[in-house]
Order: C-alpha cells, then structure tokens, then sequence
C-alpha cells in the first residue's frame, strides 16, 4: 500500500491511501511506528484518501496512540463516514483525538 | 465394751479420783497437824527443861554467893595454897553438898591450875578451861550453864569469879551439880521417860534404862525433832531436843520418849472407820449408778437385738417398747417402724422373687421356642444350655435367680443366631452371585439370540441382494443364466449379479467380500447396489469397478474389500468386455469340451486403495458356448484330510459341461463339491453364475448408444473450483473459493464490489461486508489451521427477499467466532486498552443477524444485512 508522509513545523502527517486491511495493515504499522518513534511532537494520520480500515487498521493506530507519550500528541482527521463509523462502533472515537480536517489536527 | 459399762468406769474413775484428792488432802493436813504439834511439843519440853535447868543454875549461883563472897577463901586462893584453900573451902563445900545438893565444888586458879576440887585430887581436870576462865575474867561475871566435863558426865555448873580487894581476878570457883533431879522432875510433869545423850547418841543419863535400849545407837541429836517410834507393840512419841552448851555448841541430846499406843489406836480406829464408810458408800453408788444404767439401756438393747435379727433377715422379732419418752425410747420406736418396714420389704421382696421366677420360667419357654428355628446342631447346643440352667436354677434354689446364667445362654443363643444368621447371609450372597451369573447367562442368551438375529438380518440381507428368480429375463432367448449360492454357516460375503445394461449388453458380477457377518452383508450390498447403479453410466467394467472402487475406499474405516469380477457381454457379437478385480479366474466352457480360464487381471480388490485405475479386458464366447463364474468357497472346498477341491478339478469336470443348461452346470458343480467335500464342514459360501450364450442377438452390427450420455462425471467427488466455473450460479447469488492466503482477500474483495455493483448495492453495505469479510476470514486464514497445508474456503452471497445473506464455509477446526471471541472493552483508556479483539464485535456490530454452525466437519458462518435501497 501506498502512504504519503508529510512535515509540518513540529507535526508529522501520515496519509494512508485505498485501503488498510490485514494484509496491508503491517506496512501501515511499520510507517507508523517509525514516524512516531522520529520523535515529532504531534503525529497525525489523515484518512481523507483512504476507502477502508479494517480492525488491524484499528489496531495499527491504537499502537501509534500507546506509543506516543504526553506531551506529545496523536491525532487522526479527515475520515469518510464508513471509516468513522468503524471508529465510532469500536469506540475508539472516545479515546483518540479525531478531528474534522487536517488545521483543526494541526491546531 | 458396753456403752453402760463405759459410763460406769468413767463414773467410778471420777469417784475414785475424787476421794482419792479428799484422802490426800486429809493426810496433808493430818501431817501439817503432826507438825505443828511436834513443834508445840518440842518448844514446850524445850521450855520446861529450860526452866527445870535453870532452876537448878539458880540454886547453883545462889550457893556461889558462899564462896565468892568469902574473903579467906580469896586469900587463900590469892596465894595459891592448896591446903590453905581446902581448910576454907572445905566446910563450905561440904555444907553446900548438903544442903544445896552441890555434887562438885572447885577453884581454878587464874592459869587453869586446879587449886581445890571436892572430889579431893587436885590432878582431875578442872570442869571449866582456860578459855573460859578468861571470858569469865574479860565479863567479870559468873557463867552457867551445863556441861559435860569429862568423865562426869553432863552438870549444871555455875562460875563465878574470886576477885581480890583490888578487883583483880585471883580464881574461879565452879559449882556443879546433876541433872537426875530435873530429869525426875520432868518426868514426873510431863509423864514421858526422858534421856540425856551425848553428842554421839550414848546414853548419859535416862528414866528408863530399858527402854532407850530400843533407841540406843539410831537416834540423832543433831537436830531438834518429834518422831513416833515402834516399840515392840507400843508406839512412842520420841522427841529429840539438842543440848547446848554456854557457847552454844551441841553437847548432847534430850531425848524424851512418850507412850502414845492408846491415842494411836483410836485414832487408826476413826482412820479404818472413815474409810470403810466412804468405801462402802462409792461401792454403792456404783452399783446403783449400773443398776440405772442397765434398766435405762433394756429398751435400746431389745432394739439393737431386732436389728442384728433384722439384719440377718429374721423378721419375726417383735419389739414391745415401754417407754418412749427419753431418746433410748424413741430410737426403739424408730427401730420398731423400721421392722414393721423390712417386714414389708421382705414382703414385697418375696412377690418379686415369685414375679421374677415367672419372667425366668417365661424367658427360658421362650427361648426354647426360639431354638426350635435354629439349625439342628444351634438347637440341641440351645437346649443343653437351657437344661443346664434348670439344672443351676434348682440347685441354686432360687437364691441367686437365674437371670445371670440365662443372660450367658441368652448370649450363647444370641451368638449361635448371629453365626446362624451371618451363615444365611453368605448363603444369600453366594446364591445372589448364582443368580447374577444365571442373570449373565441370560443375559449372554438374549445378546446371542440377538446376534443370531443379526446373523439371520445379515443373511437374508446377503440373500436379498442376490435375484433369486430364474429365469431372469424370460423373454430374451439369446442366453440362459443361472446362479446359486450355498452359504455357509455364517453369513459369508458372497454375491453375485446380473442385469441388462441395455437392450443388447448383459452384466454379470459375481463378487466375495472379504469378513463376515453384517459388515460384510452390509458391505457387499453397498458394493452391489453402486455396481448396478453405476454400470450403466460407465463407459467400461473397468471405469465402473475404478469409480465404485473409489467410493467404497474413500470412507472404508473397517477396511473391508470385495475380489469382483464383472463382464459386460455384447449379446450381438458374443464379446465379453471385462475388469477383474483379484477374483478367481471365470471359466469359459468352449465347444468341444475345452475348458479356458481367463486369467487377465485388471487390478486389486474394490476398497483397497482409491483412485485405482482398472483395466479392460475382453473374451468372446461363441453360441452354444458357456461361462462359469464361481467364488473361491468352490476351489477352496475342504475334504476332511483338509484337501482343497482346486481349480483343476472345476476344469476337469466343467469339460464335460458344454451345452448343458447353466442350472445343470451349477447343480453338478454342486454335486461334485458336495461329493468331495463329504462330512467336513463348510467353511465358506460356494457361490456360481453360469451362462449359456444360446444365439447372437438380433441388430447386430449396430452402433452402441453415443457412451456420452450415459458417461458418468466423476469429478464430483472431488470439489474444485472447476466445480464453480463450470455451473455458474444464478445471478442473485454468488459462490467464490478462495484458498488460505491473505492476498486472497483483495480478490475476494473486487469479487464483492463487482457483484454489489451488478446488483446495486449500497455502498456502504459493501463496506460493511468487505469489512465483516476480512476480519472473519482474516482469523480463519491466522487461526484456524493446525498445519500449513492449503487449504480452501467458500464464500457464497445470495440476495434474497431484500436480505443479503453471506456464507462463508471453511474446515478449519471448529470455531465460533460470535461466542468464543472475547469481548472488548470499549470504554477502557487509550493506553490500557488491548490490541486486537474488535473484529468479531466490528463484524457483529455491522451485521443485521449473524449465526454459525458446524456441518459435516466445517464451520460455516452466515450473516444477514438488509439492503435499503440507496436515495
């Protein structure tokens, strides 16, 4: 799978593209793990380009979120509603930071 | 010792400690008397004979005057003239002795020296010496007193000093005189006989020479004193007074001895008298007292008789009580109530002797009754014991009861009961175990009536697979076919077949399973119900015996087989197209008596491996000709020397068949087993099929049916994706085989988007199954396999009634995922929740129903969502 990478001032934006699933979700992991573990103060995942997460997607992100420590910050925007669906059913909606877009993320 | 006499003792010891206390206060008393009238006495007579001497000193100093008044006699004296002296005093001298009885007159010179003595000689020692001749001239007075001067004895005596004019003392004169006189005055005063002792108790002087011979010698003159003193048979009351001299040494002793008999005697009469009365009166009281005693103890003794009566059980005592007033009467009243007591008790006692002598005799008849259920030996062993009681019970005489010794023989009996009991017992259990292997035998019956019942299901099973009705086909006269079986004992695994496969093809099985009994009736049924069912879709016996091969080994746990051998014969040509598998050779009877085996062999028994491929073979067999099918129970026939029958002697005696009818063929071959075979048993069943091809059939020359319809697709025994393709599924539904490889997914995925878009699905339906697909077969792939084999799985979709129902079929192992997967904790903190588990709750969530179910080995998951139409 595809994942762009982006750097804003302090904030390192992860755009996964088509879909995370179990086959792709271990390249997922590793680009998230290495962005996170880059030190950055604020990660953030944009969903706007991606179609499907599965639960091995969930769990990619649940390990980003573990893994980046106060005060440094871990955030996701731009889900389709499918994608925030997933989140809302599994409830992770209320223990991540899921913003609208990307300014609000960076902000 | 009696309780009276006791009190008695006790009484007469005071009485006696009593008088005893009075006697000794008498006799202190008396003595005190005795004493004070010793010394009254002995102050009296000391006064009188005082007075007595004194009496006498003064007649004595009276006399002196004549001489020291006498101034010659001074001078005479002065001058130390013995003869001048004599003359003077001479006739003074004389003239006292005289008159005033003066035994002795002397003059002393101042140096002692003995100037004139009355007695004449002027040698004599003087009566006083020189010692007092000097106090008398220190005192310058005269002295006087008694003395006892040497061999004269005890004298008054009185000195007096001559002094001359100048008052110087010249000589002492000294008058002295005896002492009868006032011995016999004192005794004519006083009455008693008196005696005058010198210092070592000789006798000087006495009123009664005689009876100081009784004293002479024992008396003491030291110490002044009154005894009494036994004289022959009078009694004396002896005073002993001490004599001084003027220097108030002890000189001697005046003893004074009173006859006191008469006094003595009364007063021992009074003493004697006195006693007597007090003796008698104690000896009275005494007896009296006893007397008293023993009347007041008469009611207590009969009371303590009927007690010692009673005691030993004599209760015909009687007690009269006289008084009852004092406590001795009361106990005898209380004694006589507890008479009247014991004699109720004994009584009562003497009932419950009678009562109880009932109960034993009671007890013992019982007991007998009793014995008489014991055992021959017990009972006799109980009767001994119960005669033996009688027998103690009499002798005993009921003193004791019997109870004791019927307790022993109850306990014997008990014991033999118990015996007897425990023996019944073991009786019991052993019959019990009887009974149950009798009950195991029945048991063992019924399953062996059962078994046979099985048996005889397995043969006519076994029977009922074979036809039975000959002629088989009654309008075909192209050929004549017969067969037989001849079971053996058990139920064997021989069968055999025939049937038209079409109009101008005839087949014919003959087959043995190998086992026995039902598994093996159930086995050849199988094997030819799938040959006949089978054969006419086959292309050839060997296709047909290769796919029925494969049936029966696919699922064969007992790993049973069939040797079958199974021709096709072409009824137009006579060719008979064959497969043997491992059967024994048919025979096929030629004209002229030639006899060929065909010994072509297709392959191994059916069952044994799967997927065997079996050959062809063929023969032909010309009209008139025949063929005999058989199964090794013909050739392996037994004689008793255990010789098998062979193939050579069915072929020896099969040229001798041709041209016969096939029943004739069988029934011979038959005859000929049964011949050789003779008593020995028979082991296995002897089964034949034979045929006589009669003429050729009619179309010959025709073309076989186009085989492909009748050819039979054997690839359904074996799923494959082939399957899939090659009959499409109508368009509502979909079925996708995938295989165990995550990559998979993607493909699965685009399967789903196509057929959701054919059929207008919602997008956000497929999303949901997409994502309720990859979870689930996810964790199949991951899972749900033990080994790393490839494996398939099958996805089938089917819209129906507005419902998309999902199917996914998978043999990985049993697994269901909607109640064994955990559950997640959605609402734990971001950074204590655990990775993994959503999934199944995603799939769950997204899915309108779900369900699971294991079928045949698989699981299989289905799940519904309502299609809302989109807009």
């Amino acid at each position: 799978m595809e994942i762009l990478e982006e750097t804003t001032g302090n904030a390192t934006i992860l755009v996964p593209l088509s879909r995370v699933d179990s086959a792709t979700a271990k390249a997922f992991e590793a680009r998230v793990i290495a962005a996170v573990g880059a030190g950055a103060a604020r990660i953030v995942i944009d969903f706007s380009r991606l179609d499907y997460i599965s639960s091995a997607g969930l769990r990619v992100v649940l390990v980003g979120a573990k893994m980046t420590k106060a005060p440094r910050k871990f955030a996701l925007c731009g889900m389709k509603p499918q994608i925030r669906e997933v989140f809302d059913v599994s409830g992770f909606s209320k223990i991540l930071s899921i913003h609208p877009d990307r300014a609000t993320a960076l902000a | 010792m009696l309780l009276r006499t006791r009190v008695t003792i006790i009484v007469f010891i005071t009485y006696a400690l009593m008088i005893g206390g009075l006697i000794f206060a008498g006799v202190k008393n008396e003595q005190l008397a005795d004493q004070r009238y010793a010394e009254a006495t002995l102050n009296g007579q000391d006064i009188f004979w005082r007075k007595l001497v004194e009496n006498t000193l003064q007649r004595l100093e009276a006399a002196s005057t004549a001489l020291d008044g006498n101034s010659d006699i001074v001078r005479a004296a002065a001058r130390r003239d013995p003869g001048a002296l004599r003359s003077v005093v001479a006739p003074v001298s004389d003239h006292l002795a005289s008159r005033a009885a003066i035994t002795r007159v002397e003059v002393v010179s101042r140096d002692a020296e003995l100037l004139y003595s009355s007695q004449g000689s002027l040698l004599e020692t003087p009566l006083i010496d020189a010692g007092t001749i000097q106090r008398i001239a220190d005192g310058g007075k005269s002295r006087s007193g008694i003395v006892q001067g040497g061999d004269s004895g005890f004298t008054a005596t009185v000195s007096v000093p001559l002094t001359g004019p100048d008052g110087t003392l010249v000589a002492v004169a000294t008058l002295a005189t005896g002492l009868r006189p006032p011995l016999a005055e004192f005794k004519s005063a006083t009455g008693a006989d008196i005696f005058l002792v010198d210092r070592t108790g000789r006798l000087e002087l006495g009123t009664d020479e005689a009876l100081w011979a009784h004293f002479d010698g024992k008396l003491s003159v030291r110490k002044a004193r009154m005894e009494s003193w036994p004289v022959a048979d009078r009694s004396y009351a002896v005073v002993v007074l001490p004599l001084r001299d003027g220097d108030d040494h002890v000189i001697g002793a005046l003893v004074t001895a009173r006859d006191f008999t008469a006094t003595q005697a009364r007063q021992n009469l009074i003493r004697r008298l006195a006693l007597a009365l007090v003796g008698s009166f104690f000896a009275m009281v005494l007896l009296g007292f006893y007397v008293y005693l023993r009347r007041s103890f008469r009611p207590l003794n009969e009371a303590i008789r009927v007690l010692n009566a009673l005691s030993r059980g004599d209760t015909s005592v009687r007690l009269e009580v006289g008084n009852d007033k004092d406590e001795i009467g009361r106990i005898a009243g209380t004694v006589g109530v507890f008479r009247d007591n014991a004699v109720k008790l004994d009584m009562l006692e003497q009932r419950r002797e009678r009562q109880r002598r009932r109960q034993e005799l009671f007890i013992r008849l019982q007991m007998q009754k009793l014995s008489e259920m014991l055992e021959a030996d017990a009972r006799a062993a109980v009767l001994a014991d119960l005669a033996e009681i009688e027998a103690m019970a009499d002798q005993q005489g009921g003193d004791r009861g019997e109870i004791e010794v019927l307790a022993k023989a109850f306990q014997t009996m008990s014991d033999r009961i118990r015996e007897q009991h425990e023996n019944l017992q073991a009786l019991i259990a052993e019959r019990t175990k009887d009974v149950e292997v009798l009950r195991e035998a029945l048991r063992t019956r019924d399953q062996l009536a059962l078994l046979r019942q099985e048996l005889d299901f397995a043969r006519e099973l076994q029977l009922s697979s074979l036809p039975q009705v000959f002629p088989p086909f009654p309008e075909r006269d192209e050929f004549q076919i017969h067969a037989a079986m001849l079971p053996a004992k058990e139920v064997g695994g021989d069968f055999y077949d025939f049937f038209l496969i079409d109009r101008h093809h005839l087949g014919v099985v003959i087959g043995d399973a190998s086992g026995k009994g039902v598994p093996a009736a159930m086995f050849i049924a199988i094997t030819r119900s799938l040959i006949k069912a089978v054969a006419p879709l086959s292309g050839s016996p060997g296709q047909c015996l290769g796919f029925v091969n494969t049936m029966l080994a696919v699922d064969n746990p007992q790993l049973l087989f069939a040797t079958v051998f199974y021709g096709v014969l072409d009824l137009r040509t006579g060719e008979v197209a064959f497969c043997n598998g491992g059967h024994p050779p048919p025979l096929v009877l030629r004209q002229g008596g030639t006899v060929e085996a065909i010994r072509d062999v297709s392959g191994v028994a059916l069952g044994v491996v799967e997927e065997f491929d079996y050959e062809n073979g063929s023969f032909t067999i010309g009209v008139g000709e025949g063929l005999l099918l058989y199964t090794d129970g013909v050739t392996e026939a037994t004689d008793s020397q255990e010789a098998l029958f062979e193939e050579y002697r069915l072929i020896d005696l099969a040229a001798d068949f041709v041209g016969l009818a096939p029943e004739e063929v069988i029934d011979r071959v038959s005859a000929a087993v049964a011949e050789f075979v003779a008593e020995a048993p028979q082991f296995d069943d002897i089964t034949m099929l034979a045929l006589r091809f009669d003429r050729l059939a009619d179309g010959a020359g025709e073309e076989d049916a186009p085989s492909g319809g009748h050819r039979l697709s054997l690839t359904g025994f074996k799923p494959t994706e082939e399957v899939v393709e090659t009959a499409p599924p109508p368009p509502a539904s979909l079925d996708v085989t995938i295989v165990n490889d995550r990559d998979e997914l993607e493909r699965l995925a685009d399967l789903v988007n196509d057929f959701a878009a054919s059929h207008g699905l919602p997008e956000r339906i497929v999303f949901n199954l997409n994502l309720s697909l990859d979870e689930l077969i996810t964790n199949i792939i991951s899972y749900g396999y033990g080994d790393p084999e490839r494996h398939e799985i099958q996805v089938r979709f089917a819209i129906d009634d507005g419902s998309l129902m999902t199917e996914i079929v998978d043999d990985a192992r049993a697994y269901d995922p909607f109640t064994e997967a955990p559950e997640p904790d959605l609402n734990a903190d971001v950074l204590e929740r655990p990775i993994g588990g959503l999934g199944v709750f995603l799939v769950k969530e997204f899915m309108d129903r779900v369900s699971y179910s294991r079928q045949d080995g698989h699981n299989v998951v289905r799940m519904w969502q309502t299609i809302a139409k989109e807009g």
